[in-house]
C-alpha cells in the first residue's frame, strides 16, 4: 500500500490520504472512541470515560466462546492454507509446463468469486455429500478461498525469486528439501508473513461465507451480526471491534516491519 | 595420445564427456560434445553467445540432464546423479550470492552441509577470504558488496569445497576490462596454488588464449576444435575458428589448384594467393584465404626476392598501440586489410608511411591458410 502511494503522484497520493482519513480511518477512530463513552447510544454529547463495556464484553460467555470459535477457525484455516497454498505457488510460479495458465487461473479464480455464491455453492455441496454443517465445514470453506489468497501472493514473490539460488544450494551439497528449508523459505519468508496475515484475517472477518455453511455454531462475526438486533448490545460491540481492530493495526504493522527487513535481521537463517 | 586414450584417461582420472546431446524443442543445444579434462588442467569452453557453453557446464554440475551421452568423473558414470552429490562445483555466470546470508554464511554454506566442525570452518573461511583479499568482509551481506567482490566471493564459496572440478561460467563477463584482467591474474593464481581442475566457459578469445592450458572451440552445440592456445590460433581447422579467435584478414576466391602441400586460389579483382591448404581442398572450389596482422609486412616499396604474397594498397590509417603500430590498407577492390608492424626502431623506413601513400603489404605462403567450406 506504501509503495504504491509512493510510486503514485504527490497529489493524488494526498487526494488518497485524504479521502481515506474520511471514509476508513475517522469511522474507525469514532468507533474507538465513543467504545469509551459512558453512554448506552452511540452518539453525542459525550457522558464521560468509562471501561464498563470492557468489562460487560468480558464477561458474556456468548462473546467470548465466538471470539475463541474465530480465532482457533482461523488459526487452523491459515496453517492448512499456508502448506497448501505455497505448494500451488510452487506449481503457478517456477515450473514450466503445458496448461501452467490454466492451473494458475484455475487456483487464482477463487480469490475473486462473490462470496454470496461462494457460500451458496458451498452449502449446496455439504448437502450434496451429507456433512453436517460444523465449524468443521466452515473451516473447509475459509479454506476454499484462503488457498488461493495465499497462492496468489506467494506466487508472485516467487516469480522475482532467482532460481539459480536453488541450484547453487543444490550444487554446495543441499539435498532438494534443505534447499527448501535454507534459501527459498527464508527468502520468501515475509511474503508467507503477509499471506499469513491476510489469511487469518480473511478467516477471521469472514461473514457472508460463515452465514451459509456454519449451521448452529457461532464465530464472531455472526455473533456480531446477531447481536445487532437488540441495540442495547451496541456499545458491548463497540468494545470488542476496538480491541480487534488495535490489534489488527499492530499485527499489519509487525508484518510490514517484517517484510522491510527483508530477512536481513529477523529471519537470518544460520544452521 | 589419440583422443580415444585421451578420453578413457579422462574416465579414469579426470573429468570426461561423451557424445552429449540436449535438445531445446528443435533446438539442438549441444550436439555430440566430447571432450576430457586433465586432473590440474585450465581447461576452456569458448564460443558466442547460445553456442552451448552454459548447457554442457549444467550438464556436468548435475543441473540439466542431457538427453543422450554420458559424464564421468574420476573413473565413475555420473551421468545421472543430482548436484549435491557430485564432487564438481559451479562459479554461475549471475554469482547467485544468497541474499539473505552474509559474506561469512554464503562461503560457509557448503562446509556445514558436509558437516565440518565449527572450528574447521571459521578457519577455512578466514583463509579463503583472505586468498581473496577479503578480509574484514565477513558480516556484510551481498547487497553490500561490489561486482569485482561478489565475484570473489561466489568464486571461494565454491572453491572451499575442494571440488575435483570447479566450474566457471563466465565469471568475469560481467566485469569492466580493469578488474576483469586484475581477477584474471588472481584466478590463474588462486588455480596454481589449489591444484583443482578448471572448466572455464567464456565467450572472449583473448580470456580463453592466456588462461587456459587448453581450449575447446565451440558453435552452434557442436565442438569444432580443440588444443592448446597456440594451436588454435596458428592452425585453426576452420574458417569459424580462424575467424572467432584473434584478428584475421580473409580473402575470398576460388581454387586454381594444389601443389606441393600449397594451395593457389584466385582472388578475383586483386592477385592470386599462395597457402597452406586445411582440409579437403580441391581446384575448383570456393575458398578464403586467411592471414593473421601480424604475419604481414608493410613497405614502401616491392619485396626484393623471396617468395611472397604480394598485394598493392592505399594506407587509409595508422594506429599506434605503442608497442605495435595498426595499419588499415584500402586494396585496389575496396577491400580493407589490417597490418600489424612492431615498433622496433623508432627511425626505421616504415615510420615514414603516411596517410593514403601507396604500400606493398605481403607475406610468406606458409603463413596463410586456405579453407573451403
Ligand atoms: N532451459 C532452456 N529452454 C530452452 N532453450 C534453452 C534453455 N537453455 C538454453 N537454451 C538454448 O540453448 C542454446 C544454448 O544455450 P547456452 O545457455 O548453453 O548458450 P551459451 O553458449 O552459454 O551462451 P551465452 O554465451 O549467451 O551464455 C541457446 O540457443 C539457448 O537459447
Ligand atoms: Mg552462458
Amino acid at each position: 500500500m506504501w509503495q504504491r502511494l509512493r510510486r503514485a503522484s504527490f497529489w493524488l497520493g494526498m487526494y488518497t490520504a485524504m479521502v481515506m482519513a474520511f471514509i476508513i480511518y475517522l469511522p474507525i477512530l469514532l468507533l474507538i472512541v465513543f467504545s469509551f463513552n459512558d453512554s448506552k447510544i452511540m452518539s453525542l454529547p459525550w457522558n464521560g470515560f468509562t471501561l464498563r463495556w470492557y468489562r460487560i464484553a468480558f464477561s458474556r460467555e456468548d462473546l467470548l466462546h465466538a471470539l475463541f470459535n474465530s480465532l482457533w477457525v482461523a488459526a487452523v484455516v491459515t496453517a492448512v492454507s499456508l502448506v497448501l497454498g505455497i505448494m500451488a505457488a510452487n506449481g503457478m510460479a517456477k515450473y514450466r509446463y503445458r496448461g501452467r495458465s490454466l492451473f494458475t487461473g484455475y487456483i487464482a479464480i477463487p480469490v475473486v468469486m462473490p462470496w454470496l455464491l461462494l457460500g451458496i455453492s458451498l452449502l449446496l455441496f455439504f448437502n450434496v455429500i451429507k456433512v453436517p454443517l460444523s465449524l468443521f465445514t466452515v473451516i473447509l470453506s475459509h479454506i476454499s478461498f484462503d488457498v488461493p489468497l495465499v497462492a496468489v501472493i506467494v506466487a508472485a514473490r516467487l516469480h522475482q525469486f532467482d532460481p539459480t539460488l536453488e541450484e547453487a544450494a543444490r550444487d554446495l551439497g543441499a539435498g532438494p528439501i534443505e534447499t527448501f528449508r535454507l534459501v527459498t523459505l527464508p527468502i520468501i519468508a515475509p511474503a508467507i508473513v503477509a499471506a499469513g496475515i491476510f489469511a487469518f484475517s480473511w478467516s477471521f472477518d469472514a461473514f457472508v461465507v460463515t452465514h451459509f455453511v456454519i449451521g448452529s455454531q457461532v464465530t464472531f462475526p455472526i455473533w456480531v451480526w446477531s447481536a445487532l438486533r437488540y441495540p442495547k448490545n451496541l456499545p458491548v460491540i463497540n468494545a470488542v471491534s476496538s480491541i480487534i481492530v488495535v490489534v489488527e493495526i499492530l499485527i499489519v504493522y509487525l508484518g510490514e516491519r517484517l517484510r522491510r527487513g527483508e530477512g536481513g535481521g529477523v529471519l537470518r537463517s544460520n544452521d | 595420445m589419440t583422443i580415444r586414450e585421451g578420453l578413457q584417461h579422462g574416465k579414469e582420472n579426470g573429468l570426461a564427456v561423451e557424445h552429449l546431446v540436449k535438445r531445446f524443442g528443435p533446438l539442438v543445444a549441444v550436439d555430440d560434445v566430447s571432450f576430457s579434462v586433465a586432473p590440474g588442467e585450465f581447461f576452456s569452453l569458448l564460443g558466442p553467445s547460445g553456442s552451448g557453453k552454459t548447457t554442457t557446464l549444467r550438464i556436468i554440475g548435475g543441473l540439466t540432464v542431457p538427453d543422450e551421452g554420458e559424464v564421468y568423473l574420476g573413473g565413475e558414470r555420473i551421468t545421472y546423479w543430482p548436484p549435491e552429490k557430485r564432487d564438481v562445483n559451479i562459479v554461475f555466470q549471475n554469482y547467485a550470492l544468497f541474499p539473505h546470508l552474509t559474506v561469512f554464511e554464503n562461503v560457509a554454506f557448503g562446509p556445514r552441509r558436509r558437516g565440518w566442525p565449527e572450528r574447521k570452518i571459521r578457519e577455512e573461511v578466514t583463509r579463503f577470504l583472505k586468498m581473496v583479499h577479503l578480509e574484514g568482509y565477513e558480516g556484510k551481506y551481498p547487497r553490500q558488496l561490489s561486482g569485482g567482490e561478489k565475484q570473489r566471493v561466489a568464486l571461494i564459496r565454491a572453491l572451499i569445497m575442494h571440488p575435483k572440478v570447479l566450474l566457471l561460467d563466465e565469471p568475469l563477463g560481467a566485469l569492466d576490462l580493469k578488474i576483469r584482467q586484475e581477477l584474471q591474474l588472481e584466478l590463474i593464481r588462486i588455480q596454481e596454488e589449489v591444484g583443482i581442475t578448471f572448466i572455464y566457459v567464456t565467450h572472449d578469445q583473448g580470456e580463453a588464449l592466456t588462461m587456459a592450458d587448453r581450449i575447446a572451440v565451440m558453435n552452434r552445440g557442436k565442438i569444432l576444435q580443440i588444443g592448446d592456445p597456440k594451436t588454435i590460433y596458428e592452425q585453426p581447422v576452420n574458417r569459424f575458428v580462424a575467424h572467432f579467435i584473434g584478428n584475421t584478414n580473409f580473402f575470398e576466391g576460388q581454387v586454381v589448384k594444389v601443389e606441393g602441400g600449397m594451395a593457389l586460389v584466385d582472388v578475383p579483382g586483386l592477385a592470386q594467393i599462395w597457402g597452406v591448404p586445411v582440409g579437403e581442398v580441391r581446384a575448383g572450389l570456393p575458398a578464403s584465404v586467411s592471414v593473421r596482422p601480424e604475419k604481414m609486412y608493410i613497405s614502401r616499396h616491392p619485396p626484393k626476392g623471396g617468395s611472397f604474397n604480394v598485394l598493392q594498397g592505399i594506407v587509409e590509417d595508422m594506429i599506434y598501440t605503442g608497442v605495435s603500430t595498426e595499419f588499415i590498407v584500402r586494396l585496389p577492390t575496396g577491400q580493407q586489410v589490417r597490418v600489424f608492424a612492431q615498433n622496433i626502431s623508432k627511425d626505421a623506413e616504415i615510420w615514414k608511411i603516411t596517410w593514403d601513400e601507396k604500400v606493398w603489404v605481403y607475406w610468406r605462403p606458409d603463413r596463410s591458410l586456405v579453407f573451403v567450406e
